[in-house]
Order: C-alpha cells, then sequence, then structure tokens
C-alpha cells in the first residue's frame, strides 16, 4: 500500500438534492487529511427563468425539486405578490397555508420511516441490505406499515386537494389562488387530519421507545464529536412561535443570543455566497461573521437551517401538543440551542406533529371556505419571498419588468444553506471514525448517517423499496490507482 | 417465477419521477413483491463502478427520469443502455427534456456568466486543494431528452407521470404484458378529449395570462383567452390542471403522430383568434393579438423545446 496520500472516493452518494460525491483524503499515517462533499450538478434555472411570465415561476421553479415542490411553489407565489405589491385575500392565504402544512407532515413522515429511520428503528447489527423501510415493516409489523403509507399519502391528498396536484402543484397566483376546496374535500381533509395527530404522537412514542434507549442513536446523539456550535436560521411568527408559511426569520448565535431578525427583502443582506472549483454549489455564510472555512463556532459565519435549527430560533411550536413535546425536548438537552446534530431527527419529528396540528387548526377556520380568492395586483417590480421548506429557510428574489417578465431570478434554497454544515459533518464523522487507513462497512454507513441527519433533498422521498444496493468504496492512491475496494454486498 | 430485476435512474432532473412512484400507494408493495430493485440510485446505495460489472441486457427494465445535461447524464444514459433489456423515458425530462431544456435557449458560458458572475473561482472540471484533486463532470453545451443520445423502447410522459398511468404501467410489469416497443403510455387523443370545460367556440379577441383574470371554472380556457395547451398536448392526467381552474402547459408533451408541440399549439391559436369576418384590418388587429404574446417559447415550449426544431438548433 502507498505511504502517500490515499485517496477514497463514494460516488455517487445517495439521498440528495442533486448527485452527490464524497471524496475522503488520508495522510501517510491513514488519519483524515481533507474531505470534499461536491454537487456535480447543475441545471440552471437562474438563466432560464430570466424572459418568462413572472406568473409561470411557481410552475417553473418548483421543477428545481420535486421532492419539496410545494416549498418553491409558494416561495415563487410569496415573491411575486411583493413584486405586484399585493396581499392575497385570507381565503387564499388560509388555502395556501393547509396545502403547505400537509406538506410538511408528509415529508417529514417519509424522512422517518423511509430514510432515517432504518438506520436507527432497526437492530444495530442488522446487515445493509435489510436496513431499509421492508425491514423496518417487518420489524414494527405490516399493520404500522400499511399506516405508513397511509398517513404519507393523506398529506399528498391534502397538497391535491388546495394545489391541484400532489406534484407539482399549480393553483398559487400572484395575489391568490385559482381555486378553493368543496365542502367535501374540507370533511374528508378535517378526518384525515385528526387520523395525522394522532399518528404523529404515535410516531414521537417510537422516537422516544427506541431512539433514546441505550444504543447507536443514544449514542451519536450524545457524542460531543457530532456536536456543532453553529448559527441557526428560521423562521417564527410575532410570537416567535414556529411559521413555515410566513414570518420574520430569526439568526441566532451558538450561544442562543438573537443577532438578526430580518424581513423577507432584508434577508439576503444577510447571506453572502461564496464559490469552489469543485462543486456546483454555491456556498452561503452569514456576511457579518465572515467566512473562516469549513468549521463551526461563533467566529465562523456557518449556519444550519432546518428543523433543528427552527427549534433553536422559535420560543415555541404554536401548537398544544407540539408544544408540550417541545418542552420535553428542551428538558432533555438542558435548554436550546441543541447543537447536537443527530437531534434533527426529533426536532423534525415534533415539527410533523405541529404541521398536522396547524392544518386541523386551517381546516375549521370559516375564512377557509368563505370569500374572494384573489386580490387585485399593483405594478410589477422586484420582491423576495421566504419560506421554510422541510429542510430549512428557502428564497426566492425576482426582478420583474413593466410587463411583469422576470428580468433576474436569485433563489437561495434549503438545502444549499446546509452545505457548509453537511461538509463539516462528513468531516467530523470521518476524522472520528477512520483511522491508520481503515475502512469499513461500519464507518461506510456512519459516513452516510452524518449527512442523513440533514435530510438533503431527494431523499425524502425516495427510500420506499427493498433492494439496498451494494455500496462500493474504492481506496486509490494519490494518482488515483485503487488500492483496496470495500464492497457492502447485494442482498 | 423469477423476480424481475427493475432499475430506477435519475439524470438531470428534480426528483419528482422519484417521488411519483410512491403516488400508487400501497401498489408500491406489489410492485416490490413482483420486483427486485437492482438500481435506484436516490433510493439505495449503489456506486457506478457496481453498475458496470452488471452484464450487458441483464436489467429487465430501466425507468429513466431527468435529461442529458452533463457529461455523467450521458455515460449513464449509455451505459444503462447497455444493461437494461428495456430502458424507458420516465416522465417529461428524458421523454421531450422538460421544463430545464428552456436553458437551450442560452449558452453554457451565459448560464455559467449568469450564476457565477462576480464569483471567483468559478465550478472547473478539474481543480487541485493542497495536493487533493478533484473532479467535476462537464456541463454540456445544450440538453437533450434521452432518445437523442440512445434508441428507447417506451415513452411515460408528463412532469410527473400521472398517478393512473403509474399503475397502469407497474400492472403491465407485473403481468408481464408489455404493449409493442415506442408506446407511449398516455392517451392517444389530446387532453381537451377528457377536459370537462364547456366549448364555447367563441373566437379570441384577447390574450389573457392567468394572473390578469379569474376564469370562469365551466368554461373552455382558450375561450376565456387564456393560453391552454390542451389541443396540442397528449392526454392521460384527467386534465388535472384545467380542473384546477388552470391551463395546461403541455407537460405531456405532443399528441400522437406530432413531433413539435409549440409549432402545433402556435397554429391552433392563430386559428382561434378573430376579431371580424375579413380584411386587411381585421388581419393587422388579429397579428397585433398574438403580437401581444411576449413569451413564445415559455408559453408554447414549457417542456418540450429540448426535443423540437427549435431546440435542435438552438446554440448548435
Amino acid at each position: 500500500m502507498s505511504k502517500k496520500t490515499t485517496r477514497i472516493t463514494i460516488d455517487p452518494i445517495t439521498r440528495l438534492e442533486g448527485h452527490g460525491k464524497i471524496e475522503l483524503f488520508l495522510d501517510e499515517r491513514g488519519e483524515l487529511k481533507d474531505a470534499f462533499f461536491q454537487i456535480p450538478e447543475l441545471r440552471g434555472f437562474e438563466r432560464f427563468c430570466q424572459g418568462r411570465y413572472g406568473e409561470d415561476m411557481p410552475q417553473i421553479t418548483q421543477r428545481i425539486c420535486g421532492v419539496c415542490p410545494e416549498a418553491h411553489h409558494l416561495a415563487s407565489v410569496k415573491a411575486l405578490d411583493a413584486c405586484y405589491g399585493v396581499e392575497p385575500p385570507p381565503r387564499a392565504r388560509k388555502l395556501r397555508e393547509l396545502l403547505y402544512n400537509g406538506y410538511i407532515f408528509s415529508d417529514h413522515l417519509l424522512h422517518f420511516y423511509y430514510l432515517g429511520g432504518p438506520d436507527f428503528l432497526l437492530d444495530v447489527d442488522t446487515p445493509p441490505q435489510e436496513r431499509n423501510i421492508l425491514g423496518v415493516i417487518n420489524k414494527v409489523g405490516e399493520a404500522l406499515g400499511k399506516e405508513v403509507i397511509k398517513h404519507r399519502s393523506y398529506g399528498q391528498r391534502i397538497i391535491e386537494a388546495v394545489g391541484g396536484r400532489s406534484i407539482h402543484p399549480v393553483t398559487a397566483l400572484p395575489g391568490g389562488q385559482s381555486k378553493a376546496i368543496t365542502p367535501e374535500e374540507q370533511k374528508d381533509i378535517e378526518a384525515m387530519l385528526q387520523s395525522c395527530i394522532a399518528f404523529a404522537q404515535q410516531t414521537l412514542e417510537i422516537f422516544k421507545e427506541i431512539y433514546l434507549a441505550k444504543g447507536l442513536y443514544r449514542n451519536l446523539l450524545d457524542d460531543k464529536d457530532h456536536s456543532l456550535p453553529t448559527y441557526y436560521m428560521g423562521m417564527v411568527d410575532a410570537e416567535g412561535s414556529i411559521n413555515f408559511y410566513d414570518g420574520r426569520v430569526r439568526v441566532v448565535s451558538p450561544d442562543g443570543d438573537e443577532v438578526e431578525l430580518a424581513k423577507a427583502d432584508e434577508l439576503l443582506e444577510l447571506i453572502e455566497e461564496r464559490t469552489e472549483p469543485w462543486t456546483y454549489v454555491k456556498i452561503p455564510f452569514l456576511r457579518k461573521v465572515g467566512w473562516q472555512g469549513y468549521t463551526a463556532g461563533i467566529e465562523s459565519g456557518v449556519y444550519r437551517v432546518g428543523p433543528l435549527a427552527r427549534l433553536n430560533v422559535c420560543r415555541g411550536m404554536g401548537t398544544p401538543l407540539a408544544d408540550a413535546e417541545y418542552e420535553a425536548y428542551k428538558d432533555f438537552f438542558g435548554g436550546v440551542p441543541v447543537h447536537a446534530t443527530f437531534a434533527y431527527h426529533w426536532a423534525r419529528l415534533i415539527e410533523m406533529l405541529t404541521a398536522a396540528e396547524k392544518a386541523a387548526e386551517i381546516i375549521q377556520d370559516p375564512e377557509l371556505m368563505d370569500g374572494p380568492l384573489r386580490s387585485e395586483l399593483g405594478k410589477p417590480g422586484e420582491g423576495v419571498g421566504v419560506i421554510e421548506a422541510a429542510r430549512g429557510t428557502l428564497i426566492h428574489h425576482y426582478k420583474l419588468d413593466a410587463k411583469g417578465i422576470v428580468a433576474g431570478a436569485n433563489l437561495i434554497v434549503a438545502t444549499t444553506h446546509n452545505i457548509a454544515g453537511i461538509s463539516v459533518s462528513i468531516k467530523e464523522m470521518a476524522r472520528s471514525v477512520i483511522h491508520k487507513g481503515k475502512v469499513d462497512q461500519g464507518i461506510l454507513n456512519r459516513i452516510e448517517m452524518s449527512f442523513r441527519n440533514y435530510d438533503p433533498c431527494l431523499a425524502c422521498a425516495t427510500h420506499a423499496l427493498p433492494g439496498q444496493m451494494p455500496l462500493v468504496v474504492n481506496v486509490r492512491d494519490s494518482s488515483g490507482e485503487v488500492i483496496e475496494q470495500i464492497v457492502r454486498e447485494e442482498p | 417465477m423469477t423476480k424481475l430485476k427493475l432499475g430506477i435512474y435519475w439524470a438531470a432532473s428534480c426528483g419528482g419521477c422519484d417521488v411519483s412512484l410512491l403516488e400508487v400507494d400501497e401498489q408500491i408493495l406489489d410492485l416490490a413483491a413482483a420486483a427486485d430493485i437492482v438500481l435506484w440510485p436516490c433510493a439505495a446505495d449503489v456506486k457506478y463502478d457496481d453498475l458496470r460489472k452488471y452484464p450487458d441486457g441483464w436489467i429487465d427494465l430501466v425507468l429513466f427520469n431527468g435529461a442529458i445535461r452533463t457529461q455523467e447524464n450521458l455515460e449513464l444514459a449509455q451505459l444503462l443502455r447497455k444493461k437494461a433489456r428495456i430502458l424507458v423515458a420516465y416522465g417529461s425530462c428524458a421523454h421531450t427534456g422538460g421544463v430545464i431544456g428552456l436553458a437551450n435557449l442560452s449558452s453554457r458560458e451565459e448560464i455559467f456568466t449568469t450564476l457565477f458572475k462576480d464569483h471567483d473561482p468559478i465550478p472547473t472540471e478539474a481543480s487541485q486543494v493542497d495536493g487533493c484533486n478533484l473532479e467535476l463532470p462537464q456541463f454540456l453545451n445544450r440538453l437533450q431528452p434521452l432518445d437523442a443520445v440512445v434508441s428507447v423502447d417506451y415513452y411515460i410522459p408528463g412532469c410527473p407521470p400521472p398517478r393512473e398511468i403509474i399503475s397502469a404501467v407497474f400492472e403491465a410489469v407485473i403481468s408481464g404484458k408489455l404493449p409493442e416497443k415506442g408506446t407511449v403510455f398516455a392517451s392517444e387523443k389530446n387532453l381537451c378529449d377528457e377536459c370537462p370545460r364547456e366549448r364555447t367556440e367563441q373566437p379570441i379577441a384577447k390574450i389573457y395570462r392567468p394572473h390578469e383574470i379569474e376564469a370562469d371554472p365551466e368554461i373552455c380556457l382558450l375561450d376565456q383567452g387564456l393560453i391552454c395547451l390542451g389541443p396540442a398536448t397528449r392526454g392521460g392526467c384527467g386534465a388535472v390542471c384545467p380542473n384546477a381552474n388552470m391551463p395546461c402547459t403541455g407537460c405531456a408533451g405532443p399528441t400522437a403522430g406530432v413531433t413539435d408541440q409549440g409549432a402545433a399549439m402556435l397554429n391552433t391559436i392563430a386559428s382561434l383568434i378573430g376579431v371580424g369576418e375579413e380584411g386587411d384590418a381585421v388581419l393587422q388587429d388579429e397579428d397585433a393579438i398574438l403580437q401581444e404574446i411576449e413569451d413564445v417559447i415559455g408559453t408554447f415550449y414549457r417542456f418540450s423545446l429540448a426535443s423540437s426544431g427549435l431546440g435542435s438548433v438552438c446554440r448548435e
């Protein structure tokens, strides 16, 4: 074996918004020298959005991500509302919020059971080929398995009733919505949501029973190596409660102090983006704090978004059942901010519950069923729309010309905010598990778990089928020659 | 019975096609019982090197979603053609290029300028950081649908394909009764055929954009002056967008026998516009109505630019 730098390539990394790859470089002692999290994909939305009709943006931009199209659809229309200087009427806003909470519920559910869950719901020594949703169903029983499918479907049916389609909805227009829901749909959704609340509670009980017991998850949760004291960003309402659809964006420091409370149009000022020659994704950081490299701490402009971040910036969930869960979460950690990266999983489930509760409030709101669907538009101009996607803060910024045509578009998506954090997590995990050049099955899975916390986009949708694939990691010397190959066998 | 070997792959795509496979709810369990998933990079962990080791023709069926945008997409399309007995273009991007085919209005340099202006360094195919060599796949100058780079056996249109069609495809796969090659899994008729709206046959005297009016939910959207691509678009989705009071944007691609969806729709619109009986003044007025359409490409070629006559000459 070569005594020079050793290179370990994992390509493709699965379960990301975009194709991903990890390059690990080990020094002559076989210890980690550096790690690179690369996104080798680009489609160029910001370019081809130019020249399009503004009102087409909610449908065009959601094709960035088919896992969270609802987030793009509504961030986009909120940017258009701002461009046209208009507030949608209460009924349209309620419809959007109903759709949106249905989406958060469905998306978070999928991550827990299909994606992140198999790592922890099953025993630590479960072979990789059984570490999937079917393994989970075998463990928890087919009855619960079908409940998982059913409740994911409920979330999708809510999106479809409001948005016209369950993937890539179409009903959002600047100033309102193109259609309402019928009284029959309202009745059906009301029943679905009661079931969703109960299922979210049941899921939290499963989490506490299995995850918080002694074992792999608990060890990773407690391990200081996987605690990253970063800044956090997320949206809150006037009371400081979590709000996925609207509010102000709060940023807290690693010490938990509020450093910013920004309106949508002030938000872009807080963020600066940098580039690397080795990835197609731009890497944002907090402008005022500055870029100190891929590192955590109060001096580093690295910040994180998503469930963990939102629970660190809010004062409460704004719904009774989820608030009680949030208190238990804070008690467990001794308060917020929580820096343990593996707490993302827990935070996600508390959000799943509050989303079902919020949707259940909206479905009974008289404003949902009565009143105009559209407001009169002003003249087109510039606007920023911000929303909390399942994975974090999502920003759409458009400039429309006098004819309402897009002259410029800038988008900062949730997973992008987390790129630096994910990079640090991968590096910290690799540093803690790779020693003397030894790489094996367990190590591979730990490295996968380190980014799975963040639920990088695409992943949430897809861990549905069995057939865990063989994963091969090639260990190469610095000239690129394969010197060792680690294979995770096919079933 | 030997289980089928099923592969699912995504090239340049959004992941919506992968999610759409879950929309059949519990039927996914039937599929899992009938087929082994031997490739699904976004769901299961596979290395491209493993795929290369599969014998040629070893995978019974590959559902390929996404377009060809990078060198990596191209190489995987060629590799999967070799490994698959049956290769299916799944969803708009693989079928006709999709929304992201609109990038063919710009060159690679223009796209990079928009995205990375004021930034240094910009992403490059080969770079080095402290002695570590890193590579990125080339961003090709032009986006292509799947059948522009390899031969395709079947097409499943839509962005994403609708639940009913996926369900029908699963049934065909599970029962082993696949139709003749080249089949497009959708209606042979256009979208209007399944749209419940009433046609008034009114000529269009003014074109409206969707945010400018509140559409009557019962009357044909074209009759109301909204550009709905129903006449030029393959049916099969049940007219979901018109049913949501929004125009069809053409995601299922051209109707049977038509190659240029945008041109077909432009023809239709031109024939529907009318402000009077005859005479030069009328023709001028009608022309003025058409001139009001500012974004012709985004309106008529939203999903099909890369597979249209226009798409193949852009930036060549």
